[in-house]
């Protein structure tokens, strides 16, 4: 079908190839602060990342960061336990204490969005 | 990052779930409690810790307070965590949650309970179940091969009694006696690891003349005179329990001569207050990699495993029933290639 160009339907096509305006998305980024290779450390790094995927799929990252072979940055951080996991961004920092394995209070307490969220609202 | 904040947890009321009546929030979080507590508010700050959990942290309150704690979460009842104590250390806790309000506000009231012990035992105990489960599997293995030897001789014997000659009877009554001595020196090694677990050395210190114990052992060996050299003072007098001198001596010679090559010479040397006795072998050594694993229960070199029986026992029996008497037991490279295992006893004072 061959399209004759008057100036309405030009700027129909334009209008059309024009790009969506951006969505933004909201980048989680985590820090998960766990002692040694424990069932314990594991388990709160699955839980970690079965939110994220659920929640907010391929837009996160998580960083573990083990105090046994990092002291210094445990110390720096001011860690007094672990498994904790800081969420440092989207602004403000929250920091939850535990293995996660409740996930509906860890995503509360984490601020995440719940299920039927849109991604892009954030918190 | 810190945040301030003290005192904030000083005064007002609190209502402490189902359980507290209202007062003082000391009063209702801290006081007749042996558990740490720490009370986080909505920011997951400290507010309060009591004294215990002070101790628990390693850490002055006053730090504590104000510190980002961040938000305990439990699923279910409690849940283990790890403190991170200043220096690198770290303490198991177990920690129940309990939500309050303060002034109108939440807080949240980490107990934390010290387990350290609990899973220190627990490792132990699991540790020690799988020690079971090995010397199971290892006594059943090392058990059914000569049992199944015996069986098989037995049965030649009453099958073929009348046609067999006089020699052929006796060289299989030989192998049935041979077998059977190694199933006993196996028994008895079982016997010795699983005292040592439930009991430790006993280590009843007697004075006992060394070369005495080592002639009784070699007397038990039945071996050539030229494949056992002997170098002992005979005034040389070791403070030590008799049955395990000679238990471990026993091993130290059945080692040499199932993994070394004759002649194997027994030397002793008396020191002011030791007295050191070596064994040492004309065999192929131990290998280096192999040597910080040689006194491991159940440990053998990889290349001996499978031509000749054994437990991987003897030299962690030897060792263990040494310390438990005072002394040592290591190995040294022998000076021509053999190996050369080392016991060290106390010296008993001269009379």
């Amino acid at each position: 079908m061959r399209c004759d160009g008057g100036p309405y339907e030009r700027e129909a096509v334009e209008a059309a190839r024009a790009p969506e305006p951006e969505l933004q998305v909201i980048r989680y980024s985590f820090q998960l602060y766990v002692a040694g290779d424990t069932a314990r450390s594991k388990s709160a790094e699955a839980n970690l990342r079965f939110l994220c995927d659920s929640l907010f799929p391929g837009t996160y990252e998580v960083e573990v960061i083990d105090t046994s072979q990092r002291p210094d940055l445990a110390e720096q951080a001011w860690i007094l336990a672990t498994p904790t996991v800081i969420r440092l961004a989207p602004s403000p920092q929250r920091r939850v204490i535990g293995d996660l394995s409740d996930h509906g209070r860890a995503a509360i307490a984490l601020g995440l969005p719940s299920q039927d969220e849109s991604p892009s609202e954030g918190v | 990052m810190r945040s301030g904040g003290e005192g904030a947890a000083g005064s007002g009321s609190a209502r402490a779930g189902e359980a507290g009546p209202r007062g003082n929030i000391d009063q209702v979080i801290v006081s007749g409690s042996a558990d740490g507590i720490v009370a986080v508010d909505a920011q997951g700050i400290v507010r309060l810790c009591n004294p215990a959990a002070a101790e628990l942290f390693a850490r002055r309150a006053q730090d504590l307070v104000g510190a980002p704690f961040g938000f305990p979460i439990v699923a279910g009842t409690a849940t283990e965590i790890d403190l991170m104590l200043p220096g690198g250390g770290r303490r198991v806790v177990e920690m129940r949650v309990t939500v309050t309000t303060l002034d109108d506000d939440p807080l949240y009231v980490a107990a934390l309970r010290d387990i350290t012990r609990r899973s220190h035992t627990e490792g132990e105990l699991a540790a020690a179940l799988d020690r079971q489960n090995v010397a199971v599997a290892i006594a059943a293995h090392e058990l059914h091969n000569p049992l199944a030897a015996i069986s098989v001789l037995v049965d030649l014997l009453r099958d073929h009694l009348v046609a067999l000659a006089e020699e052929q009877k006796a060289d299989i009554v030989d192998r049935i006696a041979d077998r059977t001595a190694r199933l006993q020196g196996l028994v008895r090694k079982l016997l010795t690891a699983s005292t040592i677990d439930a009991k430790g050395a006993s280590a009843h210190l007697e004075r006992v003349t060394v070369l005495e114990v080592i002639l009784e052992r070699l007397g038990e060996l039945d071996r050539r005179p030229d494949e056992v050299r002997l170098s002992c003072g005979a005034e040389l007098v070791a403070l030590v329990d008799r049955g395990e001198f000679a238990a471990m001596l026993g091993n130290y010679l059945e080692n040499a001569l199932a993994y070394g090559r004759p002649p194997i010479e027994v030397s002793v040397r008396g020191r002011e207050d030791w007295i050191d006795v070596r064994v040492r072998d004309h065999g192929a050594g131990v290998p280096q990699a192999f040597v910080p694993r040689l006194f491991d229960r159940f440990s053998r070199e990889p290349h001996v495993e499978r031509e000749t029986e054994g437990t991987g026992l003897g030299l962690w029996i030897v060792r263990r029933l040494a310390q438990g008497n005072g002394g040592d037991a290591w190995y040294e490279a022998g000076e021509d290639g053999g190996a050369c295992f080392c016991l060290r006893l106390r010296r008993a004072p001269a009379d």
